[in-house]
């Protein structure tokens, strides 16, 4: 959720959002295909870069949201790179009592390629996650000709997801100082009584919301105007020397 | 007032029910142009419904809705929210764009407007609202009083002409309350009818030149405050007080407020007379 705040308060926010998705969905797909260290290594460059310098955002949060993704892909990065063998055939053989810990010198470079192209995405969905607000990411989709009813609906999840969230702290909150969370047993009972709530709840509110959407004339079309966003010329070249570069590096070195 | 009185809603016998339980009976009530309203009575007795049936959101089981003098058709009920605009109590329930500019759009969005009139519109209402500062912010983001204005908002950038506030002060802090009394009172400098529920009976003394009081569906009375705070029936039945500085002023009057030529509605326009009295 604490994504969503930086989303609005980033220095990219006014960045065209369409120009953002294809930027990491692109850098994504560039990745895969060349499948080569120093492309990730480069993508992991410029896309931090974008997200900090650009967008602002603080280091110590981005390596914060980091730190999880970056834990699952570690490991299963060793567990590409370590072989378990009944004889010590790897470069690198560890004794375990009956049974061999193999590394080989070609395990450890695919473990760094895998684990380097994982990061490389990673960075790239951080920087279009970290500087798009929901609202301009569900407008990008809908000029991708997303089918109306998945538009409106993402529109109106979104929206509501907040006021469901508060309203469910806020009984929160009250069961806490009636000391509903006293004991295991007595927690089981609130949360089962707060789930119970939030839906009776909901069910009246949604009658509310819809009145005021009639009141405002909604007819079963959610319209809503979208500012013009256009991409700068400097942004356009960016990208352009970006994609180039990736291309030089993966097509004409070795 | 000298003023032309021109009528710009009227219901006639309006009755509505949910399911068989009856909600309004038989309202008859004209709304002139330019005039401030403020409607009273407990909740549940009738006032949102009646609201939603102005604005079109319900279509009354009975009776009929005239605007401007022309008797509209059933099917044409629904088209009223072009005309009327209403801001909900609860703003949250109101706000359902992601981002300010986007919500206050959606209204002259559905009015079938060309872009650059919805632009020159939402821009209109950010100036007039002051909101400049927000419009590309979450509603999540926005605090109580921001969240009343992008509401407030959201309704003026519709250009209805009867403009009806549900509770508009209710939740708010003072200093965002006195914003909103100053946001209506500048909405009717600029010629819009204004129709406010509220339970505050010293805001609806300063501010309304008519009052309308509801009980149990139906309409108790209709007529200026001053005359209304005065019958102790209605006062009773619709469970009001009378606001403090008419008590005040007749207690040091000794006579009803009627019966004297200056009535002080404010606390300011009392003070001022005592004090110079009192010199």
């Amino acid at each position: 959720m604490k994504i969503d705040y930086y989303a609005y308060h980033s220095g990219m926010t006014k960045w065209n959002a369409g120009f953002k998705v294809l930027l990491a969905v692109g850098t994504l797909l560039m990745v895969i295909v060349f499948n080569r260290v120093r492309i990730s290594l480069f993508a992991i460059l410029v896309m931090s870069g974008l997200t900090l310098i650009a967008g602002r955002l603080p280091i110590r949060t981005y390596a914060h949201y980091l730190t999880i993704p970056f834990a699952f892909m570690l490991l299963s990065s060793v567990m590409i790179a370590v072989d378990f063998a009944g004889t010590p055939k790897g470069d690198f053989n560890f004794s375990l009592w009956f049974f061999y810990v193999c590394v080989t010198r070609q395990g450890i470079a695919t473990a760094a390629q895998v684990l380097l192209k994982a990061f490389a995405g990673m960075s790239a969905l951080y920087m279009m996650a970290f500087s798009t607000p929901m609202g301009e990411f569900i407008c990008v989709l809908q000029n991708l000709h997303l089918p109306g009813l998945l538009v409106e609906l993402m529109h109106l999840i979104y929206r509501y997801i907040f006021i469901l969230l508060e309203t469910a702290e806020r009984m929160q909150t009250a069961a806490k100082v009636r000391l509903g969370y006293g004991s295991l047993r007595q927690g089981f009972r609130t949360f089962a009584g707060i789930a119970g709530n939030l839906f009776i709840l909901s069910m009246q509110k949604a009658e509310r919301y819809y009145d005021a959407l009639a009141a405002r004339g909604y007819d079963g079309k959610l319209e809503f105007l979208r500012e013009q966003r256009p991409v700068s010329a400097g942004q356009l070249a960016g990208a352009a020397a970006y994609i180039a570069a990736i291309i030089i590096l993966g097509r004409f070195t070795r | 007032m000298s003023r032309i009185r021109e009528e710009l809603l009227k219901t006639r016998d309006l009755s509505f029910a949910y399911e068989d339980k009856t909600v309004l009976q038989n309202i008859n009530v004209t709304i002139y142009r330019g005039e401030r309203i403020a409607v009273m009575g407990p909740n549940g007795a009738g006032k949102s419904t009646f609201f939603l049936n102005l604005n079109g959101v319900l279509t009354p089981g009975q009776g009929e809705i005239f605007l401007e003098g022309r008797k509209l058709e059933k099917k044409a009920f629904h088209e009223l929210y072009k005309k009327v605009g209403f801001v909900f109590q609860d703003a949250d329930s109101q706000i359902i764009a992601s981002n300010v500019r986007a919500e206050i759009s959606f209204g002259p969005m559905n009015l079938g407007l060309s872009k650059a009139e919805v632009q020159r519109r939402v821009e209109a209402a950010f100036d007039y609202m002051d909101l400049q500062e927000l419009k590309d912010r979450a509603p999540q983001y926005l605090s109580g009083g921001e969240k009343k204005r992008v509401s407030i908002a959201d309704i003026l950038a519709m250009e209805s002409e009867l403009l009806i506030f549900d509770e508009p002060m209710a939740a708010l802090d003072p200093v965002n309350a006195k914003l909103v009394e100053q946001i209506i009172d500048r909405l009717h400098t600029d010629g819009k009818t204004l129709l406010i529920a509220t339970h505050d009976v010293d805001f609806a003394y300063r501010f309304a030149d008519r009052l309308l009081v509801f009980s149990e569906g139906a309409l108790l009375a209709d007529g200026p405050p001053e005359e209304i705070f005065q019958k102790q029936e209605v006062l009773e039945k619709a469970h009001l007080k009378k606001p403090a500085v008419m008590q005040v002023w007749e207690a040091l009057t000794g006579k009803e407020s009627l019966q004297t030529d200056f009535v002080p509605r404010t606390v300011d326009q009392l003070t001022a007379y005592l004090s110079q009295t009192v010199k």
